[in-house]
């Protein structure tokens, strides 16, 4: 990468460090660390919001998607509107009403302290490890992209984060959340220009070779529980996902809470129900452009460059083999993809010849390429992920000066932001829910805003030590979302059912064990059915066992119901 | 439908606010929907 590249990243790491720094100054209590004094916008924290769903991941691994399985990565977001709406008539009202600090102090004062602990462990456990993977997906794609060591990688992504989230607490996480917003919506928008300045067929011949490869194909309505992304799974599956991302996990609650008011807070979440969808439509066609672009300009047989460097070291001939016949290949692709673009508008028979021989071209690169990754993963031992290293590698060789370095910093800034609010988010519930409620529950102020800071660097240390495991270990990610999926639905469950009266007790407590056994029951004895369902099985489970121990016990104190009489506790 | 004299304003705007949102989210879908029925057949 040129130096003004550099240059650019450079600036832009340095200045939300200082800008994080900067707005410190004046927070002496620990609300107005953890939650701003409640005082922030509505668009603020509606984009802090977004910046926090929306990782490196996100403009790596999701772009590579676009270009590889093309648009129908976008069904999984279609119970996302419906979600927030829903949130933003119940438990938004509810949680920043209640005056609390992480969502599961509220189940406190609506069941019992054991509810409180259970979900805030299970919180702390999902998202120490999970921010480590936020670190590791970036870190992995640069070390191997740039040639630096991975622990190198995941200090330049971890440190400068946990020294403007440590000292500048929400602040500082939720403006550097609206600069990053604005920085890679604009890298995104600069790539989609830049490619059709430099795509050598008008934009809807481009579209009509990506939907040639079944690459526009959005909507899939059948109902096979086993397809992960369908009309129904994500609208359905999908909707509970996101009631139990947004609703329950403290790293999206507590930017809600930040709001100066109900309104306020609910108007946050309705921005990421407008902008979610056109905004990740607008991610996944970044990528099926990139693969039209490389339709007419030569890629390469693997993405990887370190990948690609090894197994021409240890398989030469075999890959020089693979690449030659690559090439063979891609030409015949081009001149195919060719003659769909040149396919006259009355010529519908021409048309679909010229698509199936598209189709049949593709099929043949497809299988060469399959070669080269299997060869890969024998080479070197590791996963291919091959999906992530095409957008990098196109932003590397084929983007003018200066927005390469505008898209590095887009994807550090993309980083930085999910880490910032989860190192935030894991901070608040360990003193919150942990610290002060069951070590010292009479400090000052002083006290624990140290803690608190202490707190931050610890699950910052913690998020990169995982980081530099999660990348050698490979499938530990995988692991981290398995994991998460056992009990997000459950926990989903368990802010349900306080708001059903006649729960009471410790009915959310043993709820939860039961819908967590129901989703571990699924995932044993039926490993086929699509995790998005998982959410759905352990939200019933829990409120149908959370209802029947209710109504096997007596009858709730009239105080414990507050949040089923429509009261805020 | 109520007959409450004095409507709450936060409902009315959010109730504006959720037309907007499924405005939207419709518009984006119904472009998809082109997009797939117009060049993917």
């Amino acid at each position: 990468m040129h130096g003004l590249d550099w240059l650019i990243v450079a600036v832009y790491v340095t200045y939300v460090v200082v800008d994080g720094l900067r707005r410190a100054r004046g927070t002496r209590e620990i609300e107005g660390y953890f939650l701003a004094n409640r005082s922030l916008p509505w668009w603020a924290v509606g984009l802090s919001v977004m910046a926090t769903q929306l990782s490196a991941v996100t403009m790596i691994g999701t772009t590579g998607q676009g270009a590889t399985d093309g648009m129908r990565f976008v069904q999984f977001y279609l119970g996302l509107p419906i979600a927030m709406v829903i949130l933003g008539v119940t438990l938004v009202p509810f949680l920043h009403g209640a005056r609390v600090f992480t969502a599961y102090e509220y189940l406190e004062r609506r069941f019992n302290a054991p509810t409180r602990s259970l979900t805030s462990f299970l919180f702390l456990c999902s998202r120490g490890m999970s921010c480590g993977a936020i670190i590791a997906a970036p870190a992995v794609v640069f070390s191997a992209v740039f040639g630096w060591s991975l622990p190198g990688a995941v200090a330049l992504i971890g440190v400068p984060t946990v020294i403007y989230t440590m000292i500048g607490g929400v602040q500082a996480v939720t403006w550097a959340d609206v600069k990053q917003m604005v920085l890679i919506v604009f890298a995104l928008l600069a790539i989609v220009a830049v490619l059709l300045f430099r795509l050598p067929v008008s934009p809807d011949e481009a579209l009509r070779i990506a939907g040639a490869t079944g690459r526009l194909r959005t909507f899939d309505f059948s109902f096979d529980l086993t397809q992960t992304y369908t009309v129904w799974s994500g609208a359905i599956g999908g909707m509970f996902l996101m009631l139990s991302y947004f609703g329950t996990d403290q790293s999206q609650v507590q930017r809600y809470l930040t709001a100066r008011s109900v309104p306020e807070a609910r108007s946050s979440l309705l921005m990421s129900a407008y902008w979610k969808i056109p905004l990740q439509a607008l991610v996944l066609l970044v990528g099926v452009l990139v693969f039209v672009f490389y339709l007419f300009e030569t890629p390469p047989l693997l993405y990887n460059p370190a990948h690609e460097a090894r197994v021409r070291a240890s398989a030469g001939a075999e890959y020089a083999g693979m690449e030659s016949r690559y090439r063979e290949l891609w030409g015949a692709r081009e001149a195919a993809a060719r003659a769909v673009a040149d396919a006259p508008a009355g010529d519908a028979a021409g048309a679909a010849a010229a698509r199936m021989m598209l189709q049949a071209r593709e099929a043949e690169i497809g299988a060469v390429r399959s070669d080269a990754l299997a060869l890969a993963e024998r080479t070197t031992g590791e996963t291919s992920r091959d999906v992530n290293y095409i957008i990098p590698r196109f932003v590397l060789s084929h983007l003018p000066l200066g927005l390469a370095g505008l898209f590095i910093a887009g994807v550090l800034a993309a980083a930085m932001s999910s880490i910032a609010a989860e190192l935030n988010s894991l901070s608040t519930a360990t003193v919150i829910d942990f610290y002060r409620r069951w070590v010292r529950p009479t400090g000052s102020d002083a006290h624990y805003l140290g803690i608190s800071k202490v707190a931050t660097a610890f699950w910052g240390g913690v998020a990169c030590v995982v980081a530099t495991y999660a990348a050698t270990l490979g499938s530990l990610i995988e692991v981290v979302n398995r994991f998460g999926s056992f009990f997000y639905g459950s926990i989903l469950g368990v802010f349900l059912l306080a708001m059903i009266p006649f729960a009471r007790g410790w009915s959310a407590f043993f709820g939860m064990i039961a819908g967590m056994s129901a989703v571990a029951a699924v995932t044993v004895f039926a490993p086929s059915v699509s995790f998005l369902w998982h959410n759905v099985v352990g939200a019933f489970t829990v409120v149908a066992v959370g209802l029947l121990i209710s109504a096997g016990g007596t009858r709730p104190a009239p105080s414990s119901a507050g949040a089923g009489t429509g009261t805020p506790a | 439908m109520t007959n409450d004299p004095t409507p709450d304003p936060g409902r009315a705007q959010f109730r504006r606010t959720l037309v907007r949102v499924m405005a939207v989210q419709v518009v984006t879908l119904v472009l998809l929907w082109l997009l797939q029925t117009r060049y993917a057949g």
